[in-house]
């Protein structure tokens, strides 16, 4: 690999660690790093590690940074620490990452209980595995070092370096440690009733420091649609997988050789003596009055469609021996649980929790997860994610600085050094 | 003076219509040039810092900027009125949201022609823009498709965009590796193809970084965590260290040419697996990136 770089100790290609240190001796290093992580592994009884909670996990990032603090300032001429801050050093922390990023996709995660071989050196719970600890480690010493290298003293041309390199030690860092004090519960609403207590994945309890009272649960549609099916297979008649219409009163539409009129459509609705009235009862259905003629034939149908719903049977319109004209169930366009939060200090507060606007109650973000789904919108509960992450401010800090260093490498490019000449084979 | 914001076929039309003529005379400008003493045509052509425009070639050119910019304008206009018009942001079915694919295709293409002088980015961009103008204009009923309510995020049009850029441009600088590969091995090789594709490779990986940003925020907003390491962000993690480590091999070792070429050409290989192959493995199933 370096036969075309003059070194100027050529001897030392034959002996390893003698300065100066360059890309042998780093993956050395990423080598034993992870043999040392899979022995740790397989011989403490737990699978793998995690990081402690608060304060701990602060103390311990604060060692951390003072100890690269420390190695710079005092022994940053010892060859090991400079080496630990050049390419060669970090270009093998990242293929280590890189290693260990490959095993985690393609053993199969989160089976700290698989057993075997892999399991016992924790391949099959990468994430918080010793092995990825000691590699992310020796990633954040390199990367640690390289940035305080270009800090101090400042220079202006460094501050895309120190955007990049020092936007995403912060990411690493503060994520990992974060993950110590991240807490990710589940509560169970149902309506009309408040909640103090929330449950982990191994159905643990907890008490919350706040309470949440199920209003209603809702999920918002979208129209339903019109299909054709085919009688005898149970699949749409025309395959072409063309885009249904949507259902809309009024609206005249063609379906393959039919023409489908749409008198009339009620997003919910029930029938009564013969007719079919909107409803806002439990489980009442989108029903539509369509009129539909045959292109070829002129033959004429007409009648009520409907989906149906967990309460209600599907109506459907037979258009000749075989197809049948049906309406679909309608997709959801939002899931959202309309509640009441109750904290011992505030007062009451109304809150929509839907997909993608989780709401904010004491410090906890709140997720729309779930629902009684052979209820669908009339599901009388709605199960809800709380999660608590004080070490958000942090990581959004690093993710800040990592999109403006983005911006930088954007707009600069690569600052063509003055490279001499360019030696060509 | 303008037809109203449903007409969309309309602004379609003008859009489409200056932003192709546009990048195509700017493009053209490639070939009307006079190549300073000693250089050929084609060298010429790939060295585009050393080469003196032709009369007609500048006319050319500022013909196809006052299109480009005469489209944008357009655009951004339709998209105010169409805002305006439904009363809310224009982000909610997939139709809506392939507008702004278009806008910002044709919008970031531009400046990052107008920045860079790629002029076959310029053309990439627009003829991408058009594409998704084009499906929206066949299909319709597209404009009022469902858009699952995860994917009803601000997020989702930046994410989806950079990732467009950044695979264009790594693609186009893994095609200089190749080429760079085989001019090392079978003809001579001119280590200005390594810093043509340095510069591909920096402005491909800020987009690549912004596409990874962009889907981490997004993910801790929709479900609270920022990565999950479900296998299309597990490989698209790894596709971004490959690049980082040609950025860095390459600022370490300025003057070595063949680990550089071959590191670009493998790095290409795992973004492809990261693009398309992850949705045939079988770990992939649960992955909220595959679609059908
Ligand atoms: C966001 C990701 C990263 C970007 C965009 C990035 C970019 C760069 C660039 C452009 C340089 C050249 C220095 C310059 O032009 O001023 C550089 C140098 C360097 N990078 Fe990174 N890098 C990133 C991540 C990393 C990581 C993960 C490491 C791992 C430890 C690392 C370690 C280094 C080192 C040691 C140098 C050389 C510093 C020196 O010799 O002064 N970088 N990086």
């Amino acid at each position: 690999m370096d036969n075309k770089e003059i070194s100027p100790n050529q001897n030392s290609r034959s002996r390893l660690f003698r300065p100066p240190w360059k890309y042998r001796e780093g993956f050395i290093v990423a080598l034993a790093l992870m043999l040392l992580g899979f022995a740790i592994e397989a011989v403490t009884p737990q699978p793998g590690i995690s990081i402690p909670s608060f304060p701990f996990n602060m103390y311990a990032g604060m060692a951390f940074v003072t100890t690269i603090v420390f190695l710079h300032l005092f022994y940053r001429d010892m060859h090991m620490v400079r080496w630990l801050s050049t390419i060669p050093s970090a270009v093998s922390a990242i293929c280590l990452i890189v290693l260990l990023t490959i095993l985690m996709g393609v053993f199969e995660q989160d089976r700290p209980d698989a057993g075997g071989i892999h399991g016992a050196i924790g391949l099959t719970h990468m994430k918080n595995a010793w092995v990825f600890l000691l590699a992310q480690l020796y990633l954040l010493v390199s990367l640690g070092l390289a940035i305080l290298k270009r800090a101090f003293p400042f220079r202006k041309k460094n501050t895309g370096f120190l955007l990049n390199h020092l936007g995403l030690w912060i990411v690493i860092a503060g994520g990992s440690l974060g993950t110590g004090d991240l807490q990710r519960y589940r509560m169970d609403l149902y309506e009309d009733e408040p909640v103090w207590y929330a449950y982990d994945s191994q159905s643990n309890y907890y008490e919350m420091p706040f309470a949440l009272e199920l209003i209603n649960f809702d999920i918002e549609e979208y129209p339903p649609q019109l299909a054709i099916v085919d009688s005898h297979t149970g699949r749409l008649t025309d395959d072409s997988q063309r885009p249904l219409p949507y259902i809309e009163a009024g609206k005249t539409t063609q379906l393959m050789e039919w023409t489908i009129h749409i008198d009339e459509f009620y997003p919910m609705a029930l029938p009564e003596n013969g007719r079919v009235a909107y409803s806002e009862e439990k489980g009442a259905p989108p029903y539509a009055r369509v009129r539909v003629a045959n292109n070829n034939t002129g033959e004429t149908h007409e009648g009520w469609i409907s989906c149906g719903s967990f309460m209600y049977d599907t109506k459907l319109l037979w258009l000749d021996g075989r197809n049948v004209l049906v309406m679909t169930l309608p997709e959801p366009r939002r899931y959202l649980s309309n509640v009441i939060a109750l904290t011992p200090r505030e007062d009451p507060r109304e809150l929509v929790i839907e997909v993608n606007k989780p709401p904010k109650v004491a410090g906890w973000r709140l997720y729309q997860l779930s629902y009684n789904q052979a209820m669908g919108k009339w599901s009388d509960v709605s199960v809800i994610e709380a999660v608590r992450d004080p070490w958000l401010p942090v990581v959004y800090a690093g993710i800040i600085m990592l999109f403006a260093g983005a911006a930088y490498i954007f707009w600069i490019g690569k600052e063509i050094k003055d490279e001499g000449p360019v030696t060509e084979p | 003076m303008f037809a109203d914001y449903t007409n969309f076929p309309f602004y379609a039309t003008i859009v489409s219509g200056t932003w192709l003529i546009g990048a195509l005379l700017i493009w053209a400008t490639v070939f009307m040039i006079r190549p300073v003493s000693g250089k050929s045509k084609l060298g010429a052509i790939l060295d585009a810092s050393s080469v003196v425009r032709t009369p007609a070639g500048r006319v050319t050119g500022i013909a196809g900027n006052v299109m480009v910019i005469g489209g944008l304008l357009v655009f951004g206009y339709y998209l105010t009125f169409l805002w305006l018009g439904l009363g809310r942001a224009p982000m909610r079915t997939l139709g809506e949201t392939r507008l702004w694919y278009s806008f910002f295709l044709g919008l970031i293409g531009y400046v990052t022609y107008l920045r860079w002088n790629y002029k076959w980015f310029l053309v990439y961009s627009v003829l991408m823009a058009v594409l998704f103008m084009m499906i929206n204009l066949i299909s319709p009923e597209n404009f009022s498709k469902t858009l699952m309510p995860a994917l009803q995020s601000p997020w989702f049009v930046p994410h989806v965009i950079v990732y467009i850029f950044a695979y264009a441009l790594l693609g186009a600088a893994s095609l200089v590796a190749v080429y760079g590969l085989w001019l090392e091995y079978f003809r001579t090789f001119r280590m200005k193809l390594l810093q043509l594709a340095d510069n591909l490779v920096y402005i491909g990986f800020a987009f690549l970084t912004l596409g990874l940003l962009f889907g981490a925020v997004w993910a801790k907003e929709a479900w609270g965590h920022y990565w999950t390491w479900d296998p299309k962000e597990t490989w698209a993690f790894i596709t971004w260290m490959m690049y980082l480590i040609y950025m860095h091999f390459r600022y370490f070792h300025p003057k070595k040419i063949r680990t550089p070429l071959w590191v670009l050409a493998l790095a290409f290989v795992i973004l492809l697996i990261a693009w398309f192959g992850v949705n045939y493995l079988p770990s992939a199933q649960s992955s909220v990136h595959v679609y059908s």
